[in-house]
């Protein structure tokens, strides 16, 4: 029946346009480039010591997967250096933070704490502080000043009104969040 | 050669006959082509002599004294089209003469105070005249129906105006554009329809699915966009309209031209061209709210009595921009612009369109065929093409930045033929069959995901309808239709979405190809649905009271199926589901109508029980890399609507009249046992005109819109932990409460001049929302950026010529 009923429509339908299919192939696959999958800080202690802490979005992570802790000594200088990943194909991982330094009028990073006793300064060179002297955050300096656990939130603004570095950690009004992920942290 | 001379010789002889004998009887019988009935009162004059006789009561008429030869009859009823009718006189001689008798169907004379064919004649059916749709030349499709009580709208700022008809919309409302069922797009609740109602003579809106003809799913109801009847005679003429106004500081031209024969063949070239700045609400400007619209169509046809043919092309394009301040990332951004009193982003007023924008284009092609058939009726065959590509600019970066992130191109071909058995009087049978398939194609160019995915969609539709005229009180109408959906995607999923939909266990036989962190996979779909509609009418004195029952249902569509993302405008997730089935629905009507004296009204309450009803409703929030969305599902219920629509009008004197409107809907989930979502709020309309046709024929008018609060709302709200001075802070994301009631003041006035040696000029003046009132509806879905719009004035000229 349902059969008969297909075979019956195609035929109509076929009567009056003869050209329609005109492709059977299987669409193409979109890996979207846009898209920022992983967010990482890499951390230089004083003796020059590197760690990375990458946060995946939850729809590209895979079963081993952990949450990420960012664990720091009280009282120490690190330098941090923050970036941006598209990783959708794994094929072809794609470093995004270039294309923010390069729009980097329309970019602005902030860090809030919540509970971590942190001290923050931006140390952007020339290459990541836009067109009004702002510096957008991709190079910080993090001062731990007690011991505590908390969290960090590592907010990437596209377009916002207005950029506020006064504090260190960054205020901005307006514009479209294009990233906004939560670090753990332990001082110890 | 022996032929020719032949004739040459009858041809003498014939003139030599014609000058001896001019004592001829001519006796002729007048009936009507549909069924045989004798047509009485008709008038039929001799050309070019000064005959007239009348024919009598069984339809015979006789005229003497007639010499032998050609000569030409000219038939006129009031009922009935002029006919010129040619008779060769040989002694005495004997015509049968057929007239067409339903002159409803051609549209030049009056019947029964209706000059169009009813939709329906049992079920709830209004519609907007010609002067009605002029007003609204420079607006939208969607503000000009909402003079219909009832209708409502869906909007995105206020160019972009959905449709709403007894709290239904989206695929729930069926359009019908020239004929042509218009596949737009329409699932998506910030699509508007792709029409240039300039091109439009007269809109019909039929609350429900009474209108099978059209579709069995049109649970809403049917709107449908009817070109205005050119006349069969020798003319030409045209109209022009220029609209300028003040708030948004653009303004459209429209322009017709119309050319006809006496012998049926006519042509018909119509355009729109609309320009519109950002537009203003009474604080300040709504950045980037900018439309620009360019529509034309072509229309080429005979128009004979037996049969003609009709071929209609029509493009829209129009470009929209979106509110700046509406376009955000994540749940923070959204608190930010709910508790923020003013858009974020307010600019100087500009004609500039950027993106978040829309770009949308429509071409509509139509060949029409029919044929009546002596004692039994009208055939109709009909073949209809639409392409649609509709891009949606989101702000971008990088290489991508002007690259539109949807890009969908949707084709749709339908071949429709019906058979209406009209050579009875008292029956009207009306029988049809309906094919269409369709090809979305969703441009992998965008770069982003695909909303929509690749398909091929195949419908058969047969339906069958009547109505049966019992006694001059009582008819009774019926009808059933039976449709078939195939539907075959393409859809690509990501791997995490599909196992968190648990699709892995379900239909994991669906899979064709696997791309490391997406599967490619070929979902099928059949859906059978089955219709029907029947109700009486009962007219007495100046009363008619109808009452219908229609059962209409409807397949998922495709953003139902297969939504499965972030979408932008909204700021939320949203997601659909392969299990869902078809959604049915039961509607109960009843229509009581005066339509007579100085007092007349209409009062239509309805009840619509759905079953399956398909609602989008946030159930929890998802943590991205680009913070936190709520997620809203498409979920399947059980619903019902009930409200009444109630317009009256009465007519205090000759220059005075008074009229108002009122419409109320309660909408509610009674599964989950509360409010459905988006149930427009009670209103109330009440207009005073004033007319003095010495004056220019002078029309004033002032009405009063009032919209009440909508109380009863879904809670949708929810809380969200934000970061405040190194501290979370608990917050309420207030996304369900609706804004407050509001009464808006419009005036309009008009009058029309003749400078010219031919045709008029028509200068109108209209205010809208006269007092600047600050307000927000709830029906708009950029309610929590902007407020609507502020004080407005159009001047309008209307040329006609």
């Amino acid at each position: 029946m349902m059969k008969n009923l297909k075979l019956l429509a195609l035929f109509i339908t076929a009567i009056a346009f003869t050209s329609c299919s005109d492709d059977d192939d299987a669409p193409e696959v979109i890996n979207e480039e846009e898209v920022i999958t992983d967010v990482s800080l890499t951390f230089t202690n004083e003796s020059n010591e590197e760690t990375t802490y990458t946060f995946t979005d939850p729809q590209y992570r895979d079963e081993n997967y952990v949450d990420p802790v960012i664990l720091l000594n009280e009282g120490e200088i690190y330098q941090v250096e923050t970036n941006f990943y598209n990783n959708s194909n794994p094929q072809d991982p794609e470093l995004i933070t270039a294309e923010v330094q390069e729009e980097r009028d329309d970019h602005f990073i902030t860090y809030s704490f919540s509970e971590a006793s942190v001290d923050l300064n931006r140390t952007d060179s020339e290459a990541s502080t836009d067109s009004n002297g702002v510096q957008i955050g991709l190079f910080t300096e993090w001062i731990t000043t007690a011991t505590s656990s908390g969290e960090v939130i590592v907010r990437l603004i596209h377009q916002p009104e207005s950029k506020d570095t006064s504090d260190g950690y960054g205020s901005f009004s307006g514009g479209e969040t294009d990233v906004e992920v939560s670090f753990d942290i332990e001082i110890q | 050669m022996k032929a020719i001379s032949a004739l040459i010789i009858i041809i003498a002889f014939s003139f030599s006959v014609q000058a001896q004998n001019c004592s001829n009887t001519l006796t002729g019988k007048l009936v009507d082509f549909h069924n045989g009935d004798p047509l009485t009162d008709a008038i039929i004059q001799v050309d070019g002599k000064d005959i007239e006789v009348y024919s009598d009561f069984d339809g015979n008429f006789k005229i003497n004294d007639l010499c032998e030869g050609k000569l030409e009859l000219k038939i006129s009823h009031p009922e009935c089209q002029d006919l010129i009718y040619p008779v060769l006189i040989e002694g005495n001689t004997s015509v049968k003469i057929k007239l067409e008798h339903h002159l409803k169907e051609l549209g030049e004379v009056l019947i029964t105070g209706r000059q169009y064919i009813q939709q329906t004649k049992t079920g709830q059916e209004q519609r907007i005249e010609k002067e009605t749709l002029e007003k609204y030349s420079s607006a939208t499709l969607g503000d000009a129906l909402k003079e219909i009580s009832g209708v409502s709208s869906l909007n995105t700022g206020n160019r972009v105006v959905k449709p709403v008809i007894q709290g239904l919309h989206s695929s729930r409302v069926l359009i019908m554009n020239h004929g042509v069922r218009m596949e737009d797009q329409q699932w998506g609740a910030e699509h508007a329809p792709n029409i240039d109602l300039n091109s439009a003579g007269n809109i019909s809106v039929v609350k429900g699915a009474s209108a099978l003809q059209y579709g069995g799913d049109a649970i809403g109801g049917t709107i449908i966009v009817e070109p205005e009847k050119i006349p069969v005679k020798d003319t030409l003429y045209g109209k022009t309209i220029l609209s300028g106004s003040t708030n948004g500081r653009g303004g459209s031209v429209t322009s017709s031209l119309v050319k006809s024969f006496k012998n049926g063949w006519y042509a018909k070239a119509q355009g729109t061209v609309k320009k519109f700045g950002d537009f203003e609400a009474p604080d300040y400007v709504l950045s980037n709210t900018g439309n620009e619209e360019k529509d034309f169509s072509l229309n080429l046809g005979l128009n004979k009595f037996s049969s003609g043919f009709d071929i209609f092309y029509s493009y829209y394009n129009t470009e929209i921009g979106i509110l700046s301040s509406s376009h955000i990332g994540n749940v923070s951004d959204l608190i930010r612009a709910i508790n923020s009193p003013a858009p974020s982003i307010i600019r100087d007023f500009t004609y500039d369109i950027n993106p978040p924008k829309q770009e949308v284009e429509h071409h509509l092609a139509r060949f029409k065929y029919y044929k009546r058939i002596e004692n039994l009726g009208k055939l109709n065959v009909q073949y209809d093409y639409q392409l649609n590509n509709r891009l949606e600019y989101d702000i971008r970066t990088g290489d991508d930045r002007g690259k539109p992130s949807l890009d969908l191109e949707l084709q749709t071909h339908t071949l429709t033929s019906n058979f209406k058995f009209d050579a009875n009087n008292e029956y009207l049978i009306n029988v049809g069959i309906n094919s269409n398939y369709q090809e979305n194609f969703p441009n992998p160019a965008t770069g982003v995901r695909r909303l929509i995915p690749d398909y091929k969609q195949y419908k058969l539709g047969v339906f069958a309808s009547g109505e049966y005229k019992i006694d001059n009180h009582w008819l009774a109408e019926m009808g059933f239709r039976f449709d078939y959906t195939h539907l075959d995607a393409e859809k690509f999923y990501l791997k995490s979405r599909w196992n968190e939909r648990n699709y892995d266990e379900d239909f994991a036989d669906i899979i064709v190809e696997d791309f490391g962190t997406q599967y490619l996979t070929n979902p099928v779909f059949n859906f059978n649905n089955f219709s029907a509609t029947g109700g009486v009418s009962y007219t007495f004195n100046q009363f008619q009271l109808n009452g219908n029952y229609a059962l209409a249902s409807r397949a998922p569509n495709p953003a139902e199926l297969f939504a499965d993302g972030l979408h932008h405008s909204a700021a939320i997730i949203e997601l659909g589901d392969l299990r869902f089935g078809k959604e049915t629905s039961h509607k109960f009507s009843i229509s009581f109508t005066k339509n007579k004296g100085d007092f007349s009204f209409n009062i239509s309450p309805y009840y619509n029980y759905i079953n399956n009803f398909l609602l989008l409703e946030p159930n929890s929030v998802e943590t991205t890399i680009r913070g936190a969305f709520p997620v809203w599902e498409y979920r399947q219920v059980n619903a019902r609507l009930f409200g009444v629509d109630i317009d009256w009008n009465y007519r205090m004197s000759d220059k005075f009249n008074y009229r108002g409107k009122f419409a109320y809907v309660n909408g509610r989930d009674t599964k989950n046992n509360k409010y459905l979502i988006d149930m427009p709020p009670a209103n109330l309309a009440n207009t005073i005109s004033f007319q003095q046709k010495n004056w220019h024929n002078l029309n004033l008018n002032l009405t009063g819109d009032f919209v009440a609060r909508q109380n009863q709302y879904p809670d949708n709200n929810f809380y969200y932990n934000v970061l405040e001075n190194d501290n979370y802070v608990n917050t309420l994301v207030d996304v369900s409460t609706p804004p407050e009631a509001y009464f808006l003041v419009g005036f309009n006035a008009r009058a029309t001049f003749y400078p010219f040696k031919k045709g008029s000029l028509e200068v109108g003046f209209s205010a809208n929302n006269l007092l600047n009132t600050s307000y927000r509806d709830y029906l708009n879905r950029l309610r929590y950026y902007a407020d609507n719009l502020g004080r407005n004035f159009t001047l309008q000229l209307k040329f006609n010529y």
